[in-house]
């Protein structure tokens, strides 16, 4: 038999093929290199241009824009300040409010696939700062409200904080010319307070209400439109079918199910037994409305007044939240919502739902009611001014900025 | 079969000519390895100390906070008031203890600067930069002639179909720094100090940026010509954004107007002692109209017939500029118990609708006089260290 030499043998080509490895493994050793500090220099460079913004008012610019529903011209003056402030090598993506309701969204150049660019970049950095601007006080909010009678028109002039403009009415025509700018051009409210409607609003009403939710009523040539508080009788006087009116929006703008289904879509009306002193519960003290109160129960004449049991809608759930309950006399394990808010809603093409709170009973009545003492009534108030503050988002919660930077891989 | 001894065989000779390779090219590549990591561990530390001196500088007053009221007493340097806004002083006494004749290496507060630095050589620069045009790749025909910080600057940016063409051409006096660049995506930087343009185009929109240095110091300023930096193999610069309050506004007044027997107005001011030289020193004025109300102003001197300054001539004036009076009574830094130590006289006539703002304004010596004008503003800046072995 034929002898070949060890270097044909398994053994040697396998050591061979070790030793290339390792060869391999010195020579990339040789071409790699340390890594830089690029992370650390972007880290850096997110912070100063926060820094700055903040420093030289850009930032109070971009939230006072966004409090005044001018979500372009806040876009504009991140845009450019952040082009100025950060090299033009590095991408960003700027954002103010939380992932599931952006407030405004900033890009260098354009948002294609932004998160796939921000994962796959050669060096990336994230600077957050909290907008502590937005809470400071609403000096001059302009507010619409509705009143039919002197119980509504004494509440909303409780309601009203010095300092904010309002303009008052119980006519539909004058109501809808506000909203119109056809009565007082250069007087448009931030928002509508709504403390108790006991009239049948015509089609053409509640449309405009519904627009001017949702950003679509046209004022000098723009789109303008606001938060909605809403009390009382309002949708009980209003109800219809919800499938041919308007009504059915309306509704779910508020955060109610319009059920076509039922006799009194998504509303039942009730009135406590005689003698009896419920109050409304507040369960959720983290809100803007509820936070810091000095009370968690707020008396309410009940016997004399009716209240409304609302079924809340499952389409809208994640943007509502029921700050206060009312304990259910009917049914003991169930309770009823007392105050309910919606936050925004981005439907993206579809439109914009602003924020709106609904209070389920005759707040207005109940407090101008000579039983209540003036500590009583001032629960009721202070949860009508916090809820027009809130929907007006003049004075909303902490938002988060975040700044997203990246260098492209090459 | 013949036998050879076993030393002499193909596999043996085969092996030891592997073994000599592997341990050859093994050698050689250890020393590159070795090469290559002092350098880089040599660049790292560099930029390291850039980037920590800048850290310092832009996020701390430094130590003791107020340490430019007695710069002797200095333990670690820091330039802002709070983070990321400068504060004009503190640069204006670490550019004072940059001077030649300040740069003592025994002095403790030179130990401390140049401990910041890592004891190595550096230039601290404060930049402003400015947006000059961000558009569309689309349809793009943009020129634009203007002049920046002294420098004429032509730009001018071009769609030629399959490609963009952009040409920069800077001029001061008779030296022109000019380029043309043509693609799709490019990065041009043209510079000529004070200036640097430059332009990036990522095939959709084009930008051009501009940066101007507004301050520059490093050990011996003084002396002119450059920090020597250009001869250095290596450099490590990091920069860092800040705002700028471009002076100190030390007094100013809002709304003087003409009445019906207009009395002279006193605006008194202080200079600090030993901040006469250390600052360029200017009234401006801000008056509601172009050309309205007639403002006379007198330095440190009561109103007589011959003025010192008057407006509608101009809105900016001197009172000391790179260490030269202009006033008929120069201003004075004589210590007064900390109280105003200098005060205007000034006289508004016209229609009572018109009003000036007037303002006393420090700015770091001979700085431009338009930063003057800005001292009210926060001006987005940057600041850049640079430093070299």
């Amino acid at each position: 038999m034929r002898e070949r030499g060890f270097v044909f043998s398994l053994d040697a080509c396998l050591a061979t093929v070790v030793m290339m490895i390792a060869v391999a493994g010195v020579a990339h050793l040789e071409t790699g290199g340390t890594p830089g500090h690029g992370y650390l220099k972007l880290e850096r460079c997110a912070q100063d241009a926060l820094s700055a913004m903040n420093g030289t008012g850009v930032t109070k610019h971009v939230i006072d824009s966004l409090n005044n529903l001018q979500y372009s011209e806040a876009a504009r003056a991140a845009r450019e300040n952040l082009l100025l402030l950060l090299p033009p090598g590095v991408s960003f993506r700027y954002t103010v409010g939380t992932e599931d309701n952006l407030l405004v969204e900033v890009y260098r150049d354009n948002s294609d696939n932004w998160r796939g660019r921000w994962e796959n970049a050669a060096e990336r950095a994230l600077a957050v700062h909290l907008t502590c601007e937005f809470i400071r006080t609403v000096e001059s909010l302009d507010v619409l409200i509705w009143a039919d009678d002197p119980q509504d028109e004494w509440f909303a002039s409780q309601v009203i904080k010095p300092g904010w403009t309002y303009r008052m009415t119980g006519s539909e025509n004058t109501f809808v010319g506000y909203l119109e700018g056809k009565i007082e051009p250069n007087w448009y409210p931030d928002v509508i307070f709504l403390p108790d409607v006991s009239v049948y609003w015509s089609e053409n009403t509640l449309r405009r209400v519904v627009d001017y939710i949702m950003f679509k009523l046209i004022v000098d040539g723009r789109e303008r439109g606001g938060g909605v508080v809403v009390g009382g009788d309002t949708l009980w006087s209003n109800r219809r079918d919800p499938m041919i009116s308007t009504y059915g929006e309306f509704l779910l703008m508020l955060g109610i199910s319009p059920n076509p289904f039922d006799q009194d879509p998504g509303i039942e009306r009730v009135r406590w037994p005689e003698n009896s002193s419920y109050r409304m519960e507040l369960v959720d003290l983290t809100h803007y409305l509820t936070t810091g109160l000095p009370f968690q129960d707020v008396p309410y004449q009940g016997d004399d007044y009716y209240q409304y049991v609302y079924k809340t809608s499952w389409l809208l759930d994640p943007w509502l939240r029921t700050l206060g309950e009312w304990e259910n006399w009917e049914n003991e394990s169930l309770t009823w919502p007392g105050l309910l808010v919606r936050e925004v809603v981005n439907l993206g093409i579809f439109g914009f739902m602003e924020r709106t709170a609904l209070f389920n009973v005759r707040m207005a009545q109940s407090s101008s009611d000579n039983r209540f003492d003036h500590v009583e009534t001032q629960g009721w108030v202070t949860l009508a001014q916090r809820a027009l503050e809130w929907v007006s988002r003049q004075k909303a919660e902490l938002q988060p900025i975040v700044l997203y930077v990246w260098r492209e891989r090459r | 079969m013949k036998e050879r001894g076993q030393v002499l065989t193909l596999d043996m000779f085969l092996a030891l000519s592997l073994t000599a390779l592997v341990l050859g090219y093994s050698g050689v590549v250890m020393e590159q390895v070795h090469t290559r990591a002092q350098e880089e561990v040599s660049r790292y530390s560099l930029e390291r100390v850039a980037g920590d001196a800048a850290e310092a500088l832009v996020k701390t007053g430094g130590l003791p906070e107020n340490w430019e009221d007695r710069p002797s007493t200095l333990q670690v340097l820091g330039l802002v008031e709070e983070p990321n806004v400068l504060s004009p002083r503190k640069l204006v006494y670490l550019r004072e203890l940059c001077r030649s004749e300040n740069w003592n290496s025994s002095g403790p507060e030179v130990q401390a600067v140049r401990r910041l630095f890592g004891g190595q050589n550096f230039e601290v620069r404060i930049l402003s930069r400015s947006l000059l045009v961000r558009a569309s790749a689309a349809g793009l025909n943009y020129t634009l002639n203007t002049s920046l910080q002294g420098v004429g600057v032509y730009v001018r940016l071009e769609n030629l179909g399959s490609t963009l063409r952009a040409r920069v051409r800077l001029q001061k006096e008779n030296t022109v720094k000019e380029q043309t660049m043509q693609g799709k995506t490019f990065s041009m930087v043209v510079s000529l100090p004070p200036l640097t343009v430059e332009v990036v185009s990522d095939g959709k929109t084009v930008g051009v940026w501009c940066e101007g240095v507004i301050w520059k110091l490093w050990p011996g300023w003084d002396l002119g010509g450059t920090s020597g930096e250009e001869n250095s193999v290596e450099v490590a610069v990091a920069r860092r954004s800040l705002v700028l309050p471009a002076g100190e506004v030390r007094n100013a007044v809002e709304n003087r107007r003409h009445r019906a027997r207009p009395e002279p107005y006193t605006l008194t001011f202080l200079v600090r002692p030993g901040e006469l030289d250390l600052f360029d020193w200017y009234v401006v004025l801000f008056p509601s109209d172009p050309n309205k109300p007639a403002t006379e102003v007198w330095v440190n001197r009561p109103k007589d017939n011959k003025f010192d300054y008057h407006f509608p001539w101009n809105t900016l004036f001197p009172m000391r500029y790179h260490g030269k009076d202009y006033p008929k009574v120069p201003l004075t830094e004589a210590d007064n118990g900390g109280n105003p130590n200098n005060y205007l006289t000034l006289k508004v006539t016209g229609s009572p609708g018109d009003s000036v703002d007037v303002g006393v304004v420090a700015v770091p010596r001979c700085s431009s006089p338009e930063l003057a004008r800005q001292a009210w503003n926060l001006l987005p800046a940057i600041l850049e260290v640079r430093v070299w072995r």
